[in-house]
């Protein structure tokens, strides 16, 4: 539906653009991916990581990709929301490596006596996961790979706020109206007063 | 700051520094009296507050005690066994300096003259605490007024308003894509939407800055001071008058009588767990509607068997948490309700009970971001149900859904039960061995009627306005109580209450009850402006008294 564009409404849509929306996002995904897979080899090296051995970094990593894939954006295991999960555990959540070792040994003994559950392919990671998807393990890796991935990026995660930019999200201290595409275009009924 | 030694017998010790110990603190301090005030919580200032959903959503950072671990108990009827709720407290409430005034979304809506009488207008309720308060709208008025003009209130008045003597004293906030949304639906049904009042600045007032639409208002502090907080509008003007000190990381334990059945001391802990007296010539306990009965509670004696003040036996009863409904929503072009104050526009056509509707109750809808206006917490908890919570198709609907999404919140009566309380654990303690906070609480029937009627008139609203989809969330009986009600009610019959109507105990001279604990009914749901008006008109009553030499 075209509309007569108000310089509100025009004001809006030039912010809208100014930002990172998903499709731009689809535009830089091979940086990204570059960017990813540079993280990756490092994890697999295990350098980096102030408390997950290699083996739990790359499982859980693999889980978190599992929760939010990786597809024409980013997901979780781009935005390093495994970086976010090593930070919490080497300070405030160091309580949770037993449980998180567990889990990743639940997962592995799902994953059958060849592979680790890291080392299949996507899909049969997916049925593994699914299988615990209604305990405690996966409730909490859920919150985490989440949190990492949207989380303030000084926290660990949200590289690059990769995290931010998948779903339109600016962390401003200031904002102006109009704040979207219905108060740009709003005029007040003249019944009821105006407002400033 | 001035200090006191804790041996020096102050006017008033005032126990928390939150939406009412603020303003008495503010209000006493002025008139001249030396005042402590207990506050079990941080003196955090503005440059403390950040955007950090993890912090503040995830480590309870601003809810937790900040010393030790102080759990909670919950329990839906006093037949069950209450047990520890694993995250969130289940009345949760900020413990800073400020205190939930600092945390809160800041609606503020007056009451109107029927929620001070509505037992004479509408009748007993049977099985229910249901009563007139000893106090009239009018009797309040002017007290409304020097919140708006004090704490600082935004707004514009609506059809439905109550009488008010002086305009607000700054216009509205900018209208928001939702509340546009709500403008245009609730004007299809034939409702009258209108701005929502908020303790939020539009323009600068009282040398503070105005709001600058972060966002980041629920469960946040304002990093500038545009959130009326008693933090910004009250402590400063206590503390500048060099009689107020604000001690912070200050838990009291119990309050002390002597031999004549006075208080005399307040006996608190500092960060480390070590123990100290403050004498007072008069306590004003402003803990809020879980800590303020728990407290009185803990502050049993030989004198005082049942705790303090609680001849009726009424302290900790007819807890009051506001029914609500949430029907969230999600349009074609962006809404970006993450920007800006919580909620621009409110619908109060449903605010008196109707008895044509078949149960008691009333309330109003606002169109808001809600909880989940943030990212973390937009992911977390943002999907309907029949969007799966992990995987390609969840992370499609997370990434298109954060800007196009709004929440109308029905906001609605609680009634008073005896069997909705708290009270004192009787296994579980927090570290330092005191008692935890058990709370046992089951909405009235009426209450979830109310809630899903003001759902139904919620999806109708976004339907009428052109949602592309609504999902209504389950209103089910509640496990978390944000507001924290009835538990020291207010009366003329000591039999029948815990305070008279200026707020002194009824039992104990020199020791005054001023919270939410005092509201006799729930009202419609955003309580903090009454409780400010009551905290004035207090103040005022007790200063008074003070000065006469009747306390």
């Amino acid at each position: 539906m075209k509309k007569p564009s108000s310089p509100a409404r025009r004001a809006f849509l030039s912010q809208l653009s100014g930002t990172a929306g998903v499709g731009w996002l689809a535009t830089q995904w091979p940086l990204f991916l570059a960017a990813a897979e540079a993280a990756s080899e490092q994890q697999a090296r295990g350098e980096g990581f102030a408390a997950l051995g290699p083996e739990l970094a790359a499982a859980l990593d693999a889980v978190t990709a599992q929760i939010i894939p990786s597809g024409e954006t980013p997901g979780a295991r781009e935005a390093g929301a495994i970086w976010f999960i090593d930070a919490l555990v080497a300070t405030s959540w160091g309580w949770a490596m037993p449980m998180l070792e567990a889990g990743v040994e639940e997962l592995n003994r799902g994953s059958g006596p060849e592979l680790n559950f890291a080392d299949l392919p996507f899909d049969e990671q997916t049925a593994v996961l699914a299988e615990m998807a209604s305990g405690q393990f996966f409730s909490i890796l859920r919150m985490l790979t989440i949190a990492g991935t949207f989380a303030l990026p000084a926290l660990g995660g949200n590289r690059d706020k990769l995290g931010w930019q998948m779903i339109g999200f600016e962390n401003r201290h200031v904002w102006l109206p109009p704040f979207g595409y219905y108060d740009a275009e709003w005029k007040q009924p003249s019944e009821i007063g105006g407002e400033s | 700051m001035r200090r006191y030694k804790p041996s020096e017998e102050v006017d008033f010790v005032i126990i928390g520094s939150g939406a009412a110990g603020g303003v008495l603190a503010k209000e006493l301090s002025v008139a001249g009296f030396s005042v402590v005030v207990l506050e079990q919580g941080l003196y955090r200032t503005n440059g403390d507050f950040t955007h950090d959903e993890w912090d503040v959503f995830f480590q309870n950072e601003m809810t937790n005690h900040p010393s030790w671990n102080d759990p909670q108990t919950f329990r839906h009827s006093m037949d069950d066994e209450a047990s520890v709720a694993p995250s969130l407290p289940p009345a949760i409430y900020a413990r800073t300096v400020g205190g939930s005034s600092v945390h809160f979304s800041a609606n503020f809506w007056r009451f109107r003259p029927i929620d001070f009488k509505e037992k004479s207008l509408l009748g007993d309720i049977p099985g229910t605490g249901f009563d007139d308060w000893p106090l009239t709208y009018e009797e309040l008025e002017p007290y409304y007024t020097k919140v708006d003009w004090q704490i600082g209130v935004s707004g514009a008045v609506g059809p439905f308003d109550p009488p008010r003597s002086k305009p607000y004293p700054m216009p509205p906030l900018p209208i928001k894509s939702s509340g546009v949304i709500l403008e245009k639906g609730a004007r299809a049904l034939g409702l009258h939407p209108q701005p929502a009042p908020l303790a939020i600045l539009s323009q600068p007032f009282n040398g503070r800055a105005p709001c600058m639409h972060c966002g980041f208002c629920m469960a946040f502090g304002c990093e500038v001071g545009a959130k009326s907080s008693t933090l910004v509008s009250m402590i400063p003007l206590a503390e500048a008058t060099g009689n107020c000190e604000i001690r912070p990381l200050s838990t009291v334990n119990r309050i002390s009588t002597d031999k004549n059945g006075r208080v005399d001391k307040v006996v608190y802990m500092d960060a480390s767990g070590t123990e100290h007296a403050q004498r007072a010539k008069a306590v004003i306990v402003s803990a809020n509607g879980a800590e303020t009965p728990r407290l009185l509670l803990m502050s049993e004696s030989a004198a005082h068997p049942d705790g303090l003040a609680n001849g009726s036996g009424l302290v900790g009863k007819y807890l009051m948490g506001n029914a609500h409904s949430e029907t969230a929503a999600w349009f074609d072009q962006p809404l970006n309700d993450y920007k800006s104050v919580q909620a621009s526009r409110i619908v109060h056509d449903f605010y008196e009970s109707d008895p044509d509707r078949g149960f008691y109750g009333g309330g109003g809808i606002d169109a808001r971001s809600l909880l989940d206006a943030t990212p973390i917490m937009h992911a977390f908890l943002g999907t309907p149900p029949d969007i799966p919570t992990w995987g390609a198709e969840f992370k499609q609907f997370v990434e298109h859904s954060f800007t196009r999404k709004m929440t109308l919140l029905g906001s609605a009566t609680s009634l008073p039960l005896e069997t909705n309380n708290i009270s004192l654990d009787p296994e579980v303690k927090d570290d330092k061995g005191r008692p935890a906070l058990r709370i046992t609480y089951r909405d009235h029937d009426d209450d979830l009627a109310i809630a899903s009627f003001l759902q139904d008139r919620s999806a109708e609203i976004l339907e009428a306005a052109g949602a592309e989809r609504i999902w209504k969330k389950d209103v089910v009986p509640t496990t978390l109580l944000a507001h924290l009600l009835g538990t020291c009610r207010m009366g003329d019959d000591p039999q029948r209450s815990v305070v008279d109507r200026y707020h002194r105990s009824h039992e104990v001279p020199n020791l005054f009850v001023c919270d939410g604990s005092n509201f006799v009914t729930s009202g419609r749901g955003q309580p903090t402006m009454t409780i400010q008006a009551l905290a004035f008109r207090a103040a005022e009553h007790i200063g008074r008294q003070a000065r006469a030499g009747e306390i």
